[in-house]
């Protein structure tokens, strides 16, 4: 009984100690590939957002932003992932600085309804952001189109753009004034 | 060919005949391409677990067999994510979340017990390259239905032209289970249409019970 318990310890250990080195080995392989896709993902987003390929980053107050000098004044990106319907929303949305208008928005991944929530990344939902100053009110149904029959998927990404520039906004207005 | 490799395809198919491995075939299959995604994937982690269990079943006391099988196939199903995180991200993107799951596929969980566990590592890989081969089809078949009803396209190929108004139920879960239902039940028909012409053709033409009856 006793040698019994020895051996399935043994062959349990022996089992999960392959495993992980099995592992640890695939993730010496992978790890520099998975890293720089997901770069190449974020800045292509970055990219597509600004409509510039040039831009910097920097982090304020734990918050990733992305700013770029363009003829149209300073652009800031930055991303946000209201919840939606079925799940967080992941935006990413750019601003300019000058006007206080939201520039584009993209919708990166989402968990929305097929045919209905999903519709959020149809360009004529996107565009009716494009050049929509902050200060409006960004009500559904209002200002703002919804999607019919997915009030709440467009109402989570109308308020996610509104609430997420403005704090981006004033994080980047105190950063002004401290310094 | 042999026969654990044929087996796989049709007569003992995991989803339409054994109907296990349900949770990422009605998950995944929204596009007909997910579906082949998903049975590859879940393929390479079948014959790997199947040929690796196979190798160790002396080795494995059978008390502790299913924490066993569970670690090996986890490993594989984590190697799996990485590599294919790597090398495909565009397929990773969209399998993503449904990749972890197949950790918990019992259709490899189901191999590793039935067959691997008491088979030597050449049948077990044939029965995982069969087993697995059926899922993906199966697999394609749903995703292919699904896509055809809820978007008007296969593969993203436009079928029904632009003027189709798509049934998106088909493409929410509800429509899984509906399309499975129906795929399983043609199936079922198909076979037994089958088995009956066999029974049929082996009877003798004159049958004296039948001829009995009409003297």
């Amino acid at each position: 009984m006793k040698n019994s318990i020895l051996r399935y310890v043994l062959v349990l250990t022996i089992i999960a100690v392959s495993s992980g080195i099995a592992l640890g080995f695939f993730n010496s392989v992978t790890a520099e590939q998975i890293a720089a896709n997901r770069r190449a993902r974020e800045v292509a987003a970055v990219q597509r957002v600004l409509g510039i390929d040039q831009f910097s980053e920097k982090v304020v107050d734990g918050k990733k932003l992305y700013t770029a000098q363009t003829p149209d004044g300073e652009l800031v990106a930055f991303t946000c992932a209201p919840s939606g319907f079925s799940g967080p929303i992941s935006l990413m949305v750019s601003v300019n600085l000058e006007a206080e208008t939201v520039r584009r928005v993209v919708v990166l991944e989402h968990a929305e309804t097929p045919g209905l929530g999903a519709r959020i990344q149809e360009s004529w939902f996107t565009q009716q952001f494009a050049g929509k100053a902050l200060k409006d009110p960004f009500v559904v149904k209002k200002d703002v189109e919804a999607i019919t029959g997915a009030t709440i998927s467009s109402t989570a990404v109308t308020r996610g753009i509104k609430e997420e520039a403005a704090r981006v906004v004033a994080l980047l207005k105190a950063g002004v004034d401290g310094e | 060919m042999n026969k654990e490799f044929i087996k796989g395809l049709w007569k003992e198919n995991p989803t339409f005949v054994m109907l296990i491995g349900m949770c990422p075939t009605l998950a995944v299959t929204t596009a007909a391409i997910n579906g082949v995604a998903m049975g590859l994937a879940t393929t390479a982690v079948l014959v790997f677990a199947n040929v690796i269990i196979s190798s160790l079943r002396r080795v494995i006391p059978k008390a502790v067999r299913i924490p066993s099988y569970i670690v090996v196939i986890a490993s594989l199903v984590t190697i799996t994510d990485m590599v294919m995180a790597a090398f495909f991200p565009d397929i990773h993107k969209v399998l993503g979340l449904f990749i972890p799951l197949i950790i918990v596929n019992c259709l490899i969980m189901g191999r590793a017990e039935a067959f691997a566990s008491k088979n030597e590592p050449k049948s077990a890989f044939w029965d995982g390259l069969g087993m697995g081969i059926g899922f993906t089809w199966a697999l394609t078949l749903i995703g292919a239905v699904r896509e055809l009803f809820g978007a008007g396209t296969v593969f993203g190929q436009s079928v029904f032209g632009s003027s189709y108004q798509p049934v998106i139920l088909a493409l929410l879960p509800p429509g899984a289970f509906i399309t499975m239902g129906l795929i399983v039940a043609i199936f079922k028909a198909v076979e037994l249409s089958y088995k009956r012409r066999l029974h049929h053709a082996s009877r003798p033409v004159s049958d004296p019970g039948k001829l009995s009856v009409g003297q």
